[in-house]
Order: structure tokens, then sequence, then C-alpha cells
């Protein structure tokens, strides 16, 4: 048995009480380090994530059977039509209120000629692209369709430099 | 709390401090740890997406290329405008008869005939009233993989070749009908969306009329692009002493 005199039980506890201390220290350090991390990598995932469903909602939306043919058919006509620009946006609205997602808040569609924002202009703004689609009309020109989603994280500062709210 | 222990306690605040220091400088350290779906997402992004886009682009294009095909198709009486009637024309307008020789057009042989140029490679048919179209196996390549797809496409046309054949049916009536005093026969007999030259302003048949150019509005109210489908062709209503036959 090894005898340990006042000082020695000291230096014991001392050393004990240092392990401990800098093995906790370590523990929070890993974590922090490897939370940021995967933080990090979780953001990414889920704006990929986003991007992916804000394709698939924007394909399905033109490809929703209307009585013209599909929502596509009649972006194409409403471009020559003025007249279908209303049943277009009465279209629209129907379809973000039965989506409810909020990665589907608004349309824009760029004519060749012009540019005619159909939902909720006003809120826009505050809103951020999340995918595109070209079509095409009979000359062959390019109409962008747009998709607009809740304000992306990584706009916001941009966006709202005195830190205004959404 | 001897010299030592004094020494000792401020040690221990100065690693702590530098603990902290080198805690806040490496924060953004990189763990080599690849994040989940990366590999998935980035396939929907870079192979999936895009054929989906091209496939909704090719929706579109063969629901326009059909729906004018339909027009074109109707307002030639069913002929490939390229390939007239074996009956002959009146006014550039094909005849569907020649007396007794019938040339009644096989419509959807017609318009396949005319979209071939236009969709190569496709295999296509109409059913109803979808214009089906079957292409060939592409492929969308990327850095992290290739995506192989079918083209294909099916389009509600709103319209229906099948009125071909009423139209031929109610054209075979009025040929067996009107025989005598066509003109009046045919202002009493013919159909209502039967017209005679303008499916707008109808003139007045002439009585000494044989060969007569029908424009036929759409029996089942087909609309294409708002407008009712409008077939013209022409009827030859003039008695011929030679057995019938069919040329196609």
């Amino acid at each position: 048995m090894i005898r340990i005199n006042k000082r020695g039980l000291v230096h014991h506890w001392a050393d004990l009480v240092f392990t401990v201390f800098f093995g906790l220290l370590l523990f929070f350090f890993l974590n922090g380090v490897l939370q940021g991390s995967v933080k990090a990598q979780e953001k990414t995932s889920l704006e990929m994530l986003n991007q992916a469903q804000a394709q698939e909602l924007l394909l399905t939306y033109l490809r929703t059977p209307v009585e013209e043919g599909t929502i596509s058919d009649l972006i194409v006509r409403a471009e020559q039509q003025p007249e279908h620009q209303a049943k277009l946006q009465q279209r629209t609205k129907k379809f973000v209120q039965n989506a409810g997602n909020r990665l589907f808040q608004g349309i824009v569609i760029n004519y060749p000629q012009d540019e005619i924002p159909l939902l909720f202009p006003e809120y826009l703004q505050k809103l951020s692209a999340y995918a595109t689609i070209s079509l095409y009309n009979s000359q062959n020109q390019e109409i962008k369709v747009t998709l607009y989603g809740e304000l992306k994280a990584s706009e916001y500062s941009s966006r709202f430099p005195s830190g205004g709210g959404v | 709390m001897n010299k030592r222990g004094a020494l000792l306690h401020w040690i221990l605040f100065g690693i702590i401090g530098a603990v902290a220091l080198f805690y806040t400088l490496t924060a953004d350290v990189e763990t080599n740890v690849a994040a989940k779906g990366i590999w998935s997402l980035s396939f929907l992004e870079q192979n999936y997406y895009p054929a989906q886009r091209e496939s909704l682009l090719l929706q579109l294009k063969a629901a326009n290329m059909g729906k004018i095909m339909a027009q074109e198709l109707a307002a030639d009486g069913g002929f490939d405008p390229r390939e007239k009637s074996g009956c002959g024309n009146i006014d550039g307008v094909p005849l569907w008869n020649k007396a007794e020789t019938i040339c009644f057009p096989n419509a959807v042989e017609n318009a396949q005939q005319l979209l071939r140029p236009q969709l190569p490679g496709f295999e296509i048919n109409f059913e109803k009233n979808f214009f089906i179209g079957k292409g060939v196996i592409k492929n969308i390549p990327s850095d992290i993989g290739t995506y192989f797809y079918r083209e294909e496409f099916v389009v509600d046309l709103g319209y229906s070749f099948s009125e071909y054949n009423q139209i031929k049916q109610e054209a075979q009536s009025l040929l067996a009908i009107c025989t005598e005093n066509i003109a009046a026969c045919l202002k009493e007999k013919k159909p209502k969306h039967w017209h005679y030259l303008s499916c707008q302003n109808e003139p007045v048949i002439p009585a000494d009329a044989q060969e007569i150019v029908f424009c036929v509005e759409s029996p089942g109210g087909y609309k294409i692009d708002d407008k009712v489908v409008q077939y013209y062709f022409g009827l030859d209503f003039s008695e011929d002493t030679e057995e019938p036959a069919l040329v196609s």
C-alpha cells in the first residue's frame, strides 16, 4: 500500500481536479466544433432540399390541367391574348391556396417583352426566388417562370439591413 | 492562499482563456463528414429535374403541334396538303368523291404522316381526345451520374379524329338522298352544321351546282384555341354510269 502524506494528498486531488476539468473542456470544445460543422452541413442540405422541392412544385404547377390544356399552355397563350392573364392569375392563386406551401408564395412570369408579377406583388420583395423554368412561345422566345417562396435566411440581411420584419 | 497557490490560480485562468481563444479561432473546422442526402439531391438537381423540364417543353411543343395540325388537317378536308385527294379538287378544296368514286380521307393516318417530320423518332397515336407520342430513350449525364428516361408525352387536344366518321356518314347520306334538284335538296336535308362554301357568310347554293364545297363545323362542337374546328371539302353530286369504286 502506498502511503501519501498531506502535501501528496493535495497534489493527488489537484491532478484529479485538473484532469476532470480539462476533460470537460475538451468535451465542450469537440462538441462545439462538430456541432458547428454539422449545422453548416444541415443548412446546405436543407437549402438543396428546398430547391428540389421548389422545382417539383413549379413543375406540378406548370402541368396542372386547366380548361385550356395546362397552366403552361395558358402562360404561353396569355402573352398574345391578354384576356387569359386574368384566368392565369385566378388559377395561380387557387393553386397557391391549395398547395399551402411556404415555398410557393408567388409566381413571376417574364415575357420577352415585359414582366407581369402575378401573385401578391406587394409581398414579392419579401420573398426569395427558388426555381425558374423557361418555356418558349411560338416564335421560340423565352418565357421565364419563377417561383417565389419564403425569404431565405441567406438573403434576409441583404434585403433588410435595418432588421425589418418579414 | 500561498504564493504557489496564487500562481496556479492565474495559470488556470490563462489556460481557460487560451482554450476559449483557440475555440473561437477554430470554430469553422472542417470535419470531412459529408452531409446526408447531398448526392441524391445533386442527382435530382443535375439529372432528374433537367429531364423533367425537357419533358414539360416536349409536352408543350407537342400540344401546340397537335392543335395546329388538327386545324390544318380539317381545313384540308382531312388530307395531307402535300398529297391531294384521289378524286381531285375544286377551287383547291379536296373532293371526297367523284360521282360514284369515294375518296374519304384516313384522317388519323394523315395526321401521323403530318406530324412525323416534326417529331422524328416518335411513335404517334391518337386515342379519344389524346395525342400520344412515344420516343427513344435519352440520357442526361452529369458529374455524379446519368439519368435515363424515355421521351414521351400525352396531350389532351380536346378534340377527337373520330368526328371524321360522323361527317363521312352524313356526306354519304346526302350523296344518297340528293340525286336531283341538288341545291334545293341540300338546303332542306343538310345538317345545320353543314354550310355551303363558308361557315361565316353562307351564300345560296347555285341551282345548277354539281360539285359543291362545304364548310362543316365540328358536329361535337370541338374547339381548338377557342375556335370551332371547321372542315373544308367538296362533294360531287353528278351521276356517273360507272361502277362505284373506292380510292384511298
